[in-house]
């Protein structure tokens, strides 16, 4: 019981940390943080149900006013901007990235670490933040599409990266990979 | 040419003096350097590593400018952290000697080999491939000092190395420090460690307060220490 | 941790958070149905009245707005694309205040009250199965292992910085997710010495 709690704080505590790791500029000119990796690696990592919770926590947090987002933001402004679609998505990723996490067998961990990563971080975040976005600011899909579309390649790469550090940990501490236990 | 020469060097932290004005030369082979918290050595330590630059003044490292000339500072002088858990990059043991290796220019599979054979030197061939996370606290320890030997500097800062070691691994260390040929500076709270060595420096308040051999300056740290202790009623 | 909010103590910081938040509520719900351009700019210049009234609010709230400027620029020309200029200033005026208002409760909330009134939100689901014992004592590890995180990743950057490294890298996560494991798995241990979660 402890030992969920507190796991489940510290990685709440992760993804505000990685949100404030430099950000990364791809060629394309477009900045990428190292945050929405850590909402991957929570479902990687903590399975679905503590995965989605540490993610809970982590906005609850930023709800209260605490600058925990990328760049030191937070309060509940954010939650009212059409951007607000991913917030509400991060936690639904990391819980289905755990599932697939949880439930998939025969695979490697790096590998499936990377899959559930796509399927939750990737496809599953975008298809609940695109529409969210199109209704807040009364736009077509097409143009909601478009304005995401550049931050998608920084988020593929963030899928590998979840995939090699989900492995890296599987290795060094396999007790803490609670989603394989 | 003098081993380590600080002239008139200030480092300020967020508007507060942590180094004031500090001109030293240290050529002695082993110096120790004490001091309360707060003193500045572990600063002191950073620059000497290059890893910060100094406000004022020049600080040169067998006449390198080790905060600029980043590719001359890694053969010349090498540091080791407090908690090795804090300093260790890489998964496994090979990949973190070579690490260092690889930014002095070797390419990846000659790195491979050469931190494979130092691992065997220093008689610890069998954790090539093994984890380094997964060793004990204090192999871990030993495998910062092996990535840093690795490199071949030529002096090697540690900032209070025996912090938290149980003893049999503490006088492992120390014998591996005595036989090392490079100048080496520890910073340490452990007075006694610092007996054989030549020359010890303690700071205070950010300037050097005391400097000369062992039997010296340890007393006079030592009674300094002990009213500080006693004052706090 | 230091919260966002300003310190001092405004007529703002005064009012109950409770206040604040359900009339924040209330706004967002009104606001849904307001399609006059006017009616919102109004408000607006309403909300920047606020801003005003509280020493330091206009300062950090532009900063706190950096971001929504670029999305409600990006907005702004969609519509324009479309020819609706209209209903394009009417959509990123209401983005606008309903940021500005919800930074405003943000910015004069104090941590300690949000948390509290946090709790109380969450205390008719205690009889649901819901321990806030246990969501309070998350709220302070957080806080409280957040500055430690980030004192690791600089104890990880000089150390990449000593042998070489340049800047940062996606190197140094694998070992600050190790280290701080470690750390969560000695407090946990140490939670459960003194008595565990109630």
């Amino acid at each position: 019981m402890e030992r969920n709690v507190v796991y489940i704080a510290v990685f709440a505590a992760l993804i505000a940390v990685l949100g404030l790791l430099p950000k990364f500029t791809l060629i394309s000119g477009i900045p990428i943080t190292a945050q929405s990796l850590g909402i991957m690696l929570c479902g990687t990592i903590l399975g679905a149900k503590r995965g989605a919770l540490a993610v809970l926590l982590f906005l609850a947090l930023v709800a209260l006013g605490l600058p925990l987002l990328a760049g030191g933001r937070g309060g509940l402004g954010v939650f009212t901007t059409p951007w607000a679609g991913f917030l509400f998505g991060f936690p639904v990723a990391a819980f289905v990235a755990g599932l697939v996490m949880e439930y998939t067998q025969n695979l490697t961990v790096g590998i499936l670490a990377t899959i559930s990563a796509i399927i939750g971080g990737v496809v599953v975040l975008y298809a609940i933040a695109i529409p969210y976005y199109m209704v807040g600011a009364n736009i077509s899909l097409w143009e909601a599409t478009l304005t995401m579309a550049p931050f998608m390649p920084g988020d593929l790469i963030k899928t590998v990266l979840a995939g090699l550090i989900t492995r890296g940990l599987y290795e060094s501490r396999p007790n803490a990979v609670l989603s394989r236990m | 040419m003098m081993a380590i020469s600080l002239d008139q060097v200030t480092v300020s932290f967020d508007g507060v003096r942590v180094i004031e004005a500090v001109s030293v030369a240290l050529c002695e082979a082993r110096i120790g350097i004490v001091g309360a918290n707060g003193s500045g050595k572990s600063t002191l330590a950073r620059l000497i590593a290059g890893l910060i630059a100094p406000d004022a003044g020049k600080i040169l490292v067998q006449g390198v400018d080790v905060y600029r000339d980043r590719k001359s500072a890694l053969d010349t002088v090498g540091i080791i952290f407090q908690n090795p858990d804090h300093q260790i990059i890489f998964p496994t043991c090979t990949e973190e000697v070579a690490f260092g290796l690889i930014q002095q220019g070797l390419k990846r599979k000659e790195a491979d080999l050469r931190a494979r054979a130092i691992l065997t030197e220093h008689g610890r061939g069998d954790w090539a491939d093994r984890l380094a996370h997964q060793l004990s606290q204090g192999q871990r320890h030993y495998l910062c000092l092996i990535s840093v030997l690795a490199m071949a500097p030529d002096v090697i800062i540690l900032d209070e190395p025996y912090a938290g070691l149980d003893m049999v691994t503490s006088l492992q260390l120390q014998r591996t420090l005595a036989s090392l040929d490079q100048q080496v500076v520890m910073i340490t709270h452990d007075t006694a460690l610092l007996a054989d060595f030549d020359r010890v420096i303690w700071m205070d308040s950010g300037q050097i307060v005391g400097d000369g051999t062992p039997t010296d300056v340890i007393p006079k740290f030592a009674s300094e220490m002990k009213a500080r202790a006693n004052a706090v009623d | 941790m230091l919260s966002i909010s300003l310190p001092g103590q405004s007529w703002a910081h005064g009012m109950r958070v409770g206040i604040k938040m359900g009339f924040l509520a209330l706004t967002s719900i009104v606001l849904f149905w307001v399609n006059a351009w006017l009616a919102l700019l109004v408000t607006l210049l309403g909300v920047v009245a606020l801003y005003t009234s509280v020493e330091g609010a206009v300062r950090k709230g532009l900063w706190l707005m950096k971001p929504m400027l670029w999305i409600v620029g990006i907005i702004w020309v969609f519509h324009a694309f479309r020819g609706e200029y209209l209903a394009g200033s009417v959509v990123c005026l209401r983005l606008l205040v309903l940021v500005g208002l919800a930074n405003f409760v943000t910015l004069t909330s104090r941590l300690t009250d949000m948390i509290d009134l946090f709790l109380w939100l969450l205390s008719p689901l205690e009889k649901a199965g819901l321990r806030t014992g246990a969501i309070g004592l998350a709220l302070g590890l957080v806080m409280r292992f957040t500055p430690v995180l980030i004192e690791r990743v600089g104890q990880l950057t000089q150390s990449w910085r000593a042998r070489g490294g340049k800047g940062a890298s996606w190197r140094l996560i694998l070992p600050l997710f190790i280290t701080v494991i470690d750390d969560a798995d000695r407090v946990a241990e140490a939670l459960r010495a003194r008595g565990g979660i109630q």
